[in-house]
């Protein structure tokens, strides 16, 4: 069977007449505008919610290595100051004021008042009482003991006390030359 | 709707979109699934691939130029059936159980060679099918088929006579 050009030109031509079927064409129509008035899909957003509750977990779950911060002072409204009364004309000096870190609010008018009007109570002024001989500062007291040779110092304090023997034998001292004891005399000769 | 009101569809606004969508759409769809038909030779797929087409005019809309719409859904068209055809090869196997009842072909209907030059165009290379679909069935211009094509007019004319010329020997070989 034999094709001339003229042959396949017309049934290559006839094939454009050769249209789908409708309902194919029907069938087309409905599924591309069925896709295009469906809402979009926003899939990112499905994406980026389990990255963002990752994220959220770590840093909730990071061990903190910074030192703590120090509460933060709530700072008080101050008092709102009285009106001077009318005697109180004369301006007060201001007081030399050592900064109160403890209580920043400072006192009003009326305190101040009240504080310079009241005169501090002090203890009155005791006298030490000079014929009693231990609290004469700096002057020890003699007195004589019970064992022969010896004898007690009392200072002015109670708790020390002094005793001093009075035997003429000579006692082993240090002489500031060589600092060292000297024996008595035949004491260590053999 | 006329070409124009197409076009002045196409520059209204985002509320107008859908509208004008649908009249491009049914202007179109006719000729673009028979692109695909004659490409694929097979009905449900040339509805894939004319679906691809449309979704890719809807989200390109803003993008395509009115004046050459035709030239736009004739190139994404052969694109979209060239990706079918690589995810189903191999090709389809030419049915060469087509009824021919006379050996002349003058005593031929039309009806049948046309059946006969729509089995034989599945045998074709991909490329030279779509020059002769494009050239030869569907009537585009030379250059055109060029533009289309991404091709030289030379290249163009010199596909439509090797495609045909494959075609009369796979016709011939047809029983």
């Amino acid at each position: 069977m034999k094709w001339n050009d003229d042959d396949l030109g017309l049934a290559l031509r006839g094939l454009r007449e050769e249209q789908p079927a409708d309902a194919a064409i029907t069938a087309l129509h409905a599924r591309v505008m069925a896709d295009v008035r469906k809402p979009r899909s926003r899939w990112w957003v499905w994406a980026i919610v389990p990255v963002a509750a990752a994220v959220v977990v770590a840093v909730l779950v990071w061990p903190r290595t910074e030192p703590l911060q120090p509460p933060v002072e709530v700072a008080r409204s101050p008092i709102p100051a009285a009106t001077p009364s009318p005697d109180e004309t004369k301006p007060i000096a201001p007081a030399r004021t050592v900064p109160d870190r403890t209580n920043p609010i400072p006192p009003n008018r009326e305190e101040l008042a009240v504080r310079r009007e009241t005169k501090p109570i002090y203890p009155a002024r005791t006298v030490p009482d000079k014929t009693n001989p231990i609290l004469r500062v700096g002057v020890p007291r003699i007195e004589a003991t019970e064992t022969p040779g010896m004898v007690r110092i009392a200072s002015s304090d109670p708790n020390i006390v002094i005793l001093w023997s009075l035997d003429d034998a000579p006692k082993p001292s240090a002489t500031p030359e060589t600092n060292q004891i000297e024996p008595n005399e035949g004491e260590f000769e053999r | 709707m006329t070409n124009e009101g197409i076009q002045l569809a196409m520059l209204l606004g985002a509320e107008d979109r859908t509208t004008a969508f649908e009249a491009l759409l049914s202007a179109h769809e006719r000729m673009v699934l028979r692109v695909a038909w004659r490409m694929l030779g097979s009905l449900d797929d040339a509805r894939d691939a004319a679906q691809d087409v449309f979704l890719k005019l809807h989200k390109h809309f803003d993008r395509v130029d009115p004046a050459r719409i035709e030239s736009w859904l004739y190139r994404t068209t052969m694109n979209a059936c060239y990706d079918i055809l690589r995810r189903r090869k191999p090709a389809v196997a030419l049915d060469m159980d087509i009824a021919v009842p006379s050996e002349a072909v003058d005593g031929i209907e039309l009806a049948q060679r046309r059946e006969m030059v729509a089995e034989a165009l599945k045998q074709l290379p991909e490329r030279e099918r779509a020059v002769i679909v494009l050239r030869e069935i569907e009537g585009v211009e030379t250059a055109e088929v060029a533009r289309i094509m991404g091709i030289t007019e030379t290249t163009v004319r010199s596909q439509v006579s090797m495609g045909k010329a494959r075609l009369k020997r796979i016709l011939e070989k047809m029983r």
